[in-house]
């Protein structure tokens, strides 16, 4: 017989993203090698006058944040742009490396944050389960990243990278 | 053990975020396997993404009515699973859309072609990532990863020789935890109406998966996948398809214990 899978279940307290489910995949630097592996990074300063703002946003139809990503001109003649979405529960930073013809040549997600707020489930749950197992799910939480159940859908982040694609065709050059 | 090293990475695929976490030898290893990996993932979407109307899967469903189509090898195995299931589960699973539709109405040769007996959509979205999750283990194992995870928004498989702790989302409140269940050399798949929009009963048409996920755990990430939508229409009466396959399935309804779906 082989071994069944068991279920654990969670204390009330064993939040999944209230307490931050948060996962960090890559550092800057980190992201700018796995796109670019071996090229030379030098930061790019811009500011955008308001046509260019409206350009993006008409070309994109996403709104443009009050804090503009960060552009780094690759070496080999590319653009590596960090950029942030904020979407309903989740938070993403991510990395787009565009070539120098502005073709997508990498999308990485930097970190990944869900959080719903400060939303209570019913203390029956808690009744359940509270001391109905010797393991403590709450210190597994420490080290568990993995998630089985739908995650939210990627669109926003779609539309993000949409935005990036637009700042390049407006402002860098 | 030979040292090795880890690392985490996540991108925007299959209309979700598909994360690969992976233990490999050196890092060379490492960034071959986490680029074969995604690409992998990256090839089962151009096939089957039925929004794309360039995948194979939307010129099937624009050509199979008047002739007979051929499919890639991949989406002809998903093709094959998802009508097996249909067969086993009575139709509680059916990848056909359209009123009056059904899996019986797709003709299948063994040289890989289709075509459509009456008007249909093919949708193997209620699979396909699970498939993606398989082929990306089997690029990275191929690669030199010693052991991961693959996890396609929620339909995960672990593989290589370190245990992995999944937590099950709560199905009244999916942003919090039900429960951890731990994983080796095995695939996962929860399926509940949490974001998307209700899951359908393919017999009757009637929505299921309100306040209830199923959590099917199998050998490979596509059968989990499938068995998902069987056990949440079927309930019970899927522990006869489950054992089947190598599977073991609990639904979680609203606060109450885990029911598992096993044979009496």
């Amino acid at each position: 017989m082989k071994p069944q899978l068991i279920f654990i279940a969670a204390p009330l307290s064993a939040a999944l993203v209230s307490t931050g489910f948060a996962v960090t995949y890559l550092t800057p630097t980190q992201a700018q090698e796995a796109i670019f592996p071996g090229q030379k990074f030098t930061p790019f300063s811009f500011a955008l006058t308001d046509p260019q703002r409206k350009a993006i946003e008409e070309k994109s139809h996403v709104r443009l944040t009050d804090t503009p990503p960060s552009v780094w001109r690759v070496g080999n003649g590319g653009w590596f742009i960090i950029d942030k979405v904020i979407g309903k529960h989740d938070f993403i930073t991510y990395a787009v490396g565009l070539t120098a013809e502005g073709a997508v040549r990498g999308i990485e997600i930097m970190d990944y944050r869900e959080s719903y707020g400060g939303q209570v489930r019913d203390p029956k749950w808690r009744v359940q389960f509270t001391g109905k197992t010797k393991h403590d799910p709450l210190k597994l939480d420490l080290d568990i990243k993995n998630i089985s159940g739908a995650t939210l859908s990627s669109r926003h982040l779609t539309d993000g990278v949409r935005r990036v694609l637009a700042l390049h065709d407006v402002a860098l050059h | 053990m030979s040292p090795c090293i880890k690392a985490r990475r996540a991108r925007p695929l299959l209309g979700t975020f598909v994360e690969i976490g992976l233990s490999a030898p050196n890092e060379s290893i490492l960034r071959r396997a986490f680029a074969v990996g995604f690409i992998a993932i990256a090839e089962v979407q151009r096939l089957m993404n039925r929004h794309d109307p360039a995948s194979e899967i939307s010129r099937l469903n624009r050509a199979a009515l008047q002739r007979k189509v051929s499919l890639h090898r991949w989406t002809f195995t998903v093709l094959r699973t998802a009508q097996s299931l249909a067969s086993e589960s009575g139709g509680a699973f059916d990848a056909t859309r359209g009123p009056g539709s059904s899996w019986r109405d797709l003709l299948i040769d063994d040289a890989g072609a289709v075509r459509f007996r009456r008007p249909l959509k093919l949708d193997l979205g209620g699979i396909a990532k699970g498939f993606a999750v398989d082929r990306a283990v089997d690029a990275v194992r191929k690669a030199g990863a010693i052991a991961g995870i693959v996890n396609a928004g929620g339909d995960l498989r672990a593989f290589g020789d370190e245990p992995q702790s999944i937590h099950i989302r709560h199905p009244l409140d999916p942003g919090h935890s039900a429960g951890t269940v731990v994983l080796r050399e095995r695939a996962l798949a929860t399926s509940a109406a949490y974001f998307a929009p209700a899951l359908f009963d393919g017999r009757s048409g009637a929505p299921i998966g309100n306040g209830v996920s199923a959590t099917v755990a199998a050998p490979d990430c596509l059968t989990a996948d499938g068995l998902t939508k069987i056990s949440l229409a079927l309930e019970t009466e899927a522990a006869r398809i489950l054992a089947r396959h190598d599977a073991e399935a609990f639904l979680l309804r609203g606060n109450s214990s885990p029911c598992w779906l096993r044979r009496q």
